[in-house]
């Protein structure tokens, strides 16, 4: 199984989930932009969300044409299982290494 | 606008799995950004469609399953069958565009050659030649040679000059290698920096120091070759003899002066073996040429400016300037030149020549193709019919299109390699090696190439394509009123092209014919010329004239003369001199341009000139040692009108003075492309050239008897002559060669447009086949037919002639008036061009017709 998430995608995915069942292109962008202070571009986000979709982290439906999207649907992406997994095996990774440094390490800084 | 375009390359680029939900992002962003600033977001929204460029979101790159082969078969099959069915509507197609393509490929070389000058230097572009240029009376007098002094100064005091070069061209020099004499016309002196500035290729011998000692020659190739055969040449000994005589040792060899080089030489001696020059390192004559390299970031401007300085500083009126090398062959004005240089009105023409004939083959084959497009519109309609988009049609004619295209390319590149060495002598010059070697023709081919496969496909492609398919199939085709105007318009052009180019071409050949044919003002026909034997004393000149005597005791002997300068020369063959004349009584202080020959009185005789008035010189009378005789051009520039006024009169020059004896009519010493300058013809014992008149009844016995003695007297010189009459003739060469080229040319651009014609008017009649048979069956009289398809052509090639006329008058008048000589335009070749056109399109439209109307209309009709 391919575990392997590089950070911008693992941002993508997190914020997928945070904003659950309207998570599509824009309000992915907006809601990245607000809480981590950087830009997004759509090219970058949607490689990310496509890349994803392909490794099974996530999955998509198509809504309703929309107007102010000049008649088109959008696509709404939610997290699988396997994506949680693999979200869940990173948090556990890092929470790991935290714990692995030695007091003394953080002390000195 | 943008957003549309960008949206359309994103839409192109896009899988079109996810082009809808990331398009309907970005145009939500676009309208939340649109109320603030328009235009920027525009550009946003530009700018996010290229950062969306990337591979994971490109649609799948499927090169192989996206190209319907099977389909591409079938059109190759279906455009090889079209030819074959319509095989001489497919010859006609090819074979015109290859001829024309052929003739703008070989034209196309000969004026990348004409071009080319002068560049065996990666440098030439900053090497010039200094020249002089001085006026006088308002005549401006152009020299191309400079001082020798002038290069040391130069390279003391002009800080951008690079590297600076001197050299003399040094005629008739008589070249002894063991027991051989050779005349040799074409050697050059050359200091150490010759061959640095002129980078030719050294085979043998120390490149640096070739020509840095006395006494030392280097020679060409092919001239070594001559000398001595496969043997080394290096450290042979040859001596020389005339302008410059002694021993002189072979210190190299290097390869040919390319032909395409202004100042062409056959061997260098060292400038330090020319010291002994009467000219050598003087203020007082400009015989050299001077070449300078400027440094590549120097401004020759600058460099002009300083240049002037030097030359008043040395009490020299004239001013210098800088001709740049690569301009000397073409486009030189300048007197003393070291050789025929170009006419940049040739090369133009023949430039508008090439293009005129590539459009006229490219008119044909469109205008054929598109014709013949319209019996194709059922297998259009059919395959309509069974899905063809109007992309896929498209494809398919344009495939077709590049198919004959790139046919007639092959076959055009065949022709000319076949037909380069005929062409080669034809021009004269090796303009062209190989097919394989037309660097700076491909691009120009190319683009033909492909605005000729692009025009003739999309314009069918286009017609066709937008075809009914229920129409054509029910066998309703309608052809287009703008599909008729374009073709008619096409015509038109065709036929202007062709009348400008076979009218041009008669111009061109009356010119020609003019000018080789015109009065020199004197008779040089069975004249033959000499160099003679060198004189230092009295006893050499009473020598050489019992040689004379000698001569003249020979019954086809008629009469001998001495000259400075053999009539037939180039341009440059004379002398002058900028020294302020005097005549007694008329002028003082004539400022301006003497032009000076050295004659004895039997160079009249033998040239056949006709005297004014006065008598010729006699040197058996004494007093004749200081007489002269003045050319009517000389006279008009005392602003003397009567002859007689003159006769008798002294004139000075120089501080000395002389006797016009006589007065003589202007005749041409060199080509009648530049006018006769003002010539004082001054008596001389010694000229260094010999004229001979022989009975032109018995030329060959003459000259037999004349080598006979010849041989008597000097066995040490070689018997070499020339004919006066062919050495005028060998001026015009150029002309007449471009004469023949552009006749040549002319023919085949007719070639290729009656071949158009008659393509176009056997479809025509072909089409029309059943309208003849309605036409006889109802009693129409042949004559009426005729008329009836007649008309049409004739109109179209009236019209061509009414735009046509100008045309040539104005571009070809233009021509003429580059030469101080020339025909009035003759008016007749617009009439005699028409009639001639005219008369060929009816010949092809009446075997045409002919063949139609042969046939019984019952045939024709049965199937109604």
């Amino acid at each position: 199984m391919n575990y392997s998430l590089g950070e911008f995608e693992e941002i993508v995915l997190l914020t997928v989930g945070v904003l659950y069942n309207e998570a599509y292109g824009v309000a992915i962008k907006d809601e990245i932009e607000s809480r981590l202070k950087r830009n997004v571009s759509v090219g970058a986000l949607h490689s990310a969300l496509r890349r994803m979709e392909k490794k099974g982290f996530l999955e998509s439906r198509t809504g309703e044409p929309d107007k102010e999207r000049g008649g088109k649907p959008k696509r709404f992406y939610t997290i699988t299982a396997f994506g949680k997994e693999v979200l869940e095996a990173n948090k556990d990774i890092r929470m790991e290494l935290w714990n692995s440094i030695p007091e003394m390490a953080l002390k000195k800084v | 606008m943008i957003r549309h375009l960008a949206d359309r390359l994103f839409e192109w680029f896009c899988d079109p799995e996810c082009y809808a939900d990331i398009s309907g992002d970005l145009e939500e962003l676009y309208f939340r950004n649109k109320s603030d600033r328009p235009v920027f977001a525009q550009w946003r929204y530009f700018a996010q469609v290229l950062i969306l460029m990337r591979p994971s979101i490109a649609k799948p790159l499927n090169l192989f399953t996206r190209v319907p082969m099977s389909m591409y078969r079938n059109y190759f099959k279906i455009s090889g069958r079209n030819m074959m069915r319509h095989k001489v509507f497919s010859l006609i197609n090819i074979m015109g565009l290859a001829i024309g393509l052929a003739a703008f490929i070989l034209i196309t070389a000969y004026v990348r050659f004409e071009r080319s000058y002068d560049r065996i230097s990666d440098q030439a572009d900053s090497i010039f030649r200094i020249s002089t240029v001085s006026s006088a009376n308002g005549v401006e007098n152009k020299d191309a040679m400079a001082y020798y002094p002038l290069k040391a100064e130069l390279d003391n005091q002009i800080p951008e000059i690079q590297l600076s070069t001197i050299t003399k061209y040094l005629e008739n020099t008589i070249v002894k290698v063991g027991d051989d004499l050779y005349r040799e016309r074409t050697m050059i002196s050359g200091d150490a920096n010759f061959l640095q500035l002129f980078p030719y290729k050294v085979i043998q011998g120390a490149a640096g120091q070739m020509l840095n000692s006395p006494n030392s020659i280097v020679l060409t190739d092919s001239k070594a070759k001559t000398y001595f055969g496969e043997d080394d040449p290096v450290g042979q000994v040859i001596s020389l003899k005339g302008e410059l005589e002694g021993e002189f040792t072979i210190t190299g060899v290097i390869e040919d002066v390319p032909e395409n080089t202004h100042y062409r030489f056959d061997m260098i001696v060292s400038d330090e073996s020319i010291k002994g020059l009467h000219d050598y390192n003087s203020w007082n004559y400009n015989n050299y040429y001077l070449f300078v390299q400027l440094d590549p970031s120097a401004d020759p401007k600058n460099v002009l400016s300083k240049l002037q300085p030097i030359m008043k500083k040395n009490n020299k009126r004239s001013a210098l300037t800088l001709v740049p090398l690569t301009r000397l062959h073409l486009y030189s004005d300048y007197t003393f030149e070291p050789g025929v240089t170009g006419n940049p009105q040739v090369v133009g023409l023949m430039e508008l020549i090439s293009i005129l004939i590539i459009s006229i083959a490219l008119v044909n084959y469109i205008n054929l193709t598109t014709t013949r497009a319209m019996t194709r519109s059922r297998e259009v309609g059919i395959r309509k019919v069974v899905g063809a988009r109007k992309k896929e049609l498209i494809t398919q004619f344009m495939l077709e299109a590049f198919i004959v295209n790139s046919l007639a390319l092959v076959v055009a590149l065949i022709l000319v390699e076949m037909l380069i060495p005929f062409y080669n002598q034809l021009v004269g010059y090796d303009v062209l090696i190989s097919v394989f070697e037309l660097n700076g023709i491909w691009l120009s081919l190319l683009v033909i190439f492909l605005t000729g496969s692009i025009l003739s496909g999309v314009y069918p492609s286009l017609v066709l394509s937008g075809f009914e398919p229920v129409k054509v199939l029910k066998g309703k085709l309608t052809t287009s009123r703008t599909g008729i105007v374009t073709r008619k318009t096409l015509v038109v052009f065709q036929f202007v092209i062709s009348l400008l180019i076979v009218g041009g071409a008669l111009v061109i050949y009356e010119q020609i014919r003019f000018i080789s044919s015109m009065d020199l003002g004197m008779d040089p026909n069975a004249v033959v010329t000499l160099t003679a034997p060198g004189i230092e004393n009295e006893e050499e000149y009473n020598y050489l004239h019992s040689m004379k005597n000698e001569f003249l005791n020979g019954t086809s002997v008629e009469h001998v003369g001495f000259t400075s300068n053999s009539p037939g020369g180039l341009r440059s063959d004379i002398n002058s001199t900028r020294a302020k004349v005097n005549v007694e009584g008329i002028i003082e202080d004539l400022d301006g341009i003497s032009y000076i020959q050295f004659v004895d009185g039997g160079f009249f005789d033998v040239m056949r000139t006709r005297l004014l008035a006065g008598r010729n010189i006699d040197l058996t009378i004494a007093s004749d040692s200081s007489a002269l005789i003045m050319n009517r051009a000389y006279m008009n520039r005392l602003g003397v009108s009567s002859p007689e006024r003159l006769i008798g009169k002294s004139i000075s020059l120089w501080g000395q003075t002389w006797e016009i004896a006589g007065i003589v009519e202007d005749f041409n010493r060199t080509s009648v492309k530049s006018a006769v300058e003002p010539t004082l013809y001054i008596a001389s014992y010694a000229p260094s050239q010999m004229v001979v008149r022989l009975n032109s009844a018995d030329i060959t016995a003459g000259l037999d008897y004349m080598e006979e003695v010849w041989k008597k007297f000097y066995p040490e010189h070689p018997f070499a002559y020339q004919f006066v009459d062919s050495r005028y003739e060998a001026l015009y060469d150029e002309d007449r060669r471009f004469a023949r080229v552009s006749i040549i040319f002319s023919g085949l651009t007719i070639f290729i447009a009656m071949l158009g014609l008659y393509g176009l008017i056997s479809f025509m009649t072909t089409l029309r086949t059943r309208e003849v048979g309605i036409r006889k069956v109802l009693g129409a009289s042949l004559a009426g037919i005729y008329q009836l398809f007649a008309k049409e052509f004739v109109v179209i090639i009236i019209i061509a002639a009414v735009i046509c006329s100008p045309l040539i008058y104005y571009l070809f008048n233009n021509w003429l008036s580059g030469y101080a000589s020339h025909i009035a335009f003759p008016f007749w070749v617009i009439p005699v061009s028409f009639i001639a056109l005219l008369g060929l399109s009816m010949l092809i439209i009446s075997t045409q017709l002919m063949k139609v109307m042969s046939i019984d209309p019952a045939d024709t009709l049965k199937y109604e």
